[in-house]
This record gives structure tokens, C-alpha cells and sequence, in this order.
């Protein structure tokens, strides 16, 4: 192979270089032929020195790392152009289902404290009426007041389970919530 | 040899090979046979690596009726050279240690 048919073949094969980047490197490489030759190489003998083209240019294209470093980025913004309304739904869906739990956990305390207001109230509904009834119908009237404060003082005695059932629920919807969103911020970070 | 670890050391050798005189490509891989071989495809990337983080400098001058270019050591690469030798000399402290293990039969 002689001078002008490897630097040709190396022309070739690096054109996807930028202009600058190429000049500089057909540069380098016409001058270390001439350098061997000034040695006392013959053409041929100079360009056998070198390594074959193809690997040269392998090197050569694998140093440089403007091209393939744009053509990534814009790669990964159109996939994610792309794939946005497909990742939309998704994440409206999640959130859905995030949504539909937290509604059935609240609605879960809200019934807990249903109960507590209900035996609380009918309690002492019933240890209030009790005395009256006694008036009219005797002896049952204190068997409700009774019965009234046994239910009133159960409420009671619920209140701080209660209390506590909730400050849990509470804890935990924050700590989930919390979670998610940095979930989320790290995929947006990743981008 | 560890590829990185070449690679690092063969960029401090292509700047100490600058030192005693400003050098163009062939004359430095001649200079480097002593110690190293090195093919020009893998020169050429070291050279620019060097030159964009302004270790070296480049010019071109007139030599038998074309242009050369020519490679000149600036202060940030006598730096690099310095720190270099700086961080070896700890490393060659542990290579003797080694060494003198290896010697007395201690595992």
C-alpha cells in the first residue's frame, strides 16, 4: 500500500470526524510518514509501520467523544418525547390506585371513630333516659341507665386506642407520601 | 498492566520526554523505545488529552519544505510531572517492601 492509499482509506473511514478533528489527524499521521521516510524508510516501508486502517480508525473514532455523546442525549430525549404519554398514564394510574388505598385506610378510622361517637352518644342517650324510664316503667329504667354508662364508658375507653390507631394512619400516609415523591424526584434527577 | 494505569503513565512519559527539548511525534516515540513501545495511534490520542488540558503547547515550523509539528511543555505539565513523581516515590517505598518480603521467604 503506498502513502496516498492509506491516508485515503484513513480519509475514508474517519469522515463522520468534524472537520477540524480530521484535518488535524490526516496531519499527524502525513507527517509520520514523512518522518519515517526521512529516516531512510522507502513509501511502502514507512506505511507498513503503521497500524492497519481499520484499527487506526477504530481508536481514532472510539477517542472521540463529541458525536456519540450528542446523538445519546438527543436519543434519550426523543425516547422519552416519545414515551411520555405512555408514562403519563401510568403514573395516573399508580396514582389512582395510591389515592383509592389511602381512601379506604381513612375511611377505615373514620368508621373507628364512628363507633367511638356512637356508643359515646347512644351511651349516654340511654344513661340520661334511663332515670325517666325508671319513672315510668320501674325497674328497667336503671337497667338502660346502667346499660347507658357501661356503653358510654366503653366509648369512653376507646377514645385512646383511637387516637393512637389515627396518629399511626397519620404517620404512615406521610412517611408513604413522602417516599413516593422521592421516588419520583430521583427519577426526574436520572434524567 | 492495568490499561488506565498505562495510559497515565505513558502520558507522564510523553511529557518528560518534552522536557530536555520541544519534540514532534516520531522523534518522541523514539525517544519513549528506551523504556516503552509505543505505536503512533496510540501517541496521537495521549498528545491530544495532553494539549487540551494544557500540559502541553503546539506550533508548527518549516522542516525540509513541509510543516512539522512541534510539541513544547508548558508549566502546568511540568506540575503534572512533579506530582507524578511525588505520588511514586510512595508507591516505589511499597514495591521495596514487597520486594524484601518476597526475599526473606515471608509470605
Amino acid at each position: 500500500m503506498d502513502r496516498h492509499e492509506y491516508l485515503s482509506a484513513l480519509k475514508e473511514r474517519l469522515a463522520a470526524l468534524p472537520a477540524e478533528e480530521l484535518q488535524r489527524t490526516m496531519e499527524y499521521y502525513e507527517e509520520m510518514i514523512s518522518d519515517f521516510m526521512e529516516e531512510g524508510m522507502s513509501e511502502d516501508q514507512a506505511v507498513a509501520m503503521l497500524e492497519p486502517v481499520d484499527i487506526v480508525a477504530a481508536k481514532i473514532l472510539a477517542e472521540s467523544p463529541s458525536k456519540p455523546g450528542r446523538t445519546r442525549n438527543v436519543l434519550t430525549i426523543a425516547l422519552i418525547a416519545l414515551g411520555s404519554p405512555v408514562w403519563l398514564s401510568v403514573l395516573i394510574a399508580i396514582a389512582a390506585v395510591v389515592l383509592s388505598i389511602y381512601a379506604v385506610v381513612w375511611a377505615v378510622i373514620l368508621s373507628v371513630w364512628a363507633v367511638v361517637v356512637s356508643l359515646i352518644g347512644g351511651g349516654l342517650m340511654a344513661a340520661v333516659a334511663g332515670p325517666f324510664q325508671a319513672a315510668s316503667q320501674g325497674a328497667i329504667g336503671w337497667y338502660t341507665m346502667g346499660a347507658g354508662m357501661i356503653i358510654t364508658g366503653a366509648g369512653l375507653m376507646l377514645i385512646k386506642p383511637s387516637a393512637l390507631l389515627t396518629g399511626w394512619t397519620g404517620k404512615g400516609s406521610f412517611r408513604g407520601l413522602r417516599w413516593m415523591w422521592n421516588k419520583l424526584s430521583v427519577r426526574r434527577k436520572g434524567i | 498492566m492495568d490499561v488506565q494505569l498505562k495510559r497515565g503513565l505513558l502520558e507522564i512519559c510523553v511529557l518528560a520526554a518534552l522536557r530536555a527539548e520541544d519534540s514532534y511525534g516520531y522523534k518522541i516515540i523514539r525517544d519513549l523505545s528506551s523504556c516503552v513501545e509505543i505505536s503512533e495511534s496510540t501517541l496521537y490520542p495521549i498528545l491530544k488529552r495532553l494539549e487540551s488540558m494544557g500540559c502541553l503547547s503546539v506550533y508548527s515550523t518549516e522542516h525540509n519544505g513541509r510543516l512539522r509539528k512541534y510539541y513544547r511543555l508548558t508549566e502546568k505539565g511540568e506540575d503534572r510531572i512533579e506530582a507524578f513523581l511525588r505520588e511514586w516515590t510512595d508507591v516505589m517505598k511499597m514495591v521495596e517492601f514487597v520486594k524484601g518480603g518476597t526475599k526473606d521467604g515471608q509470605a
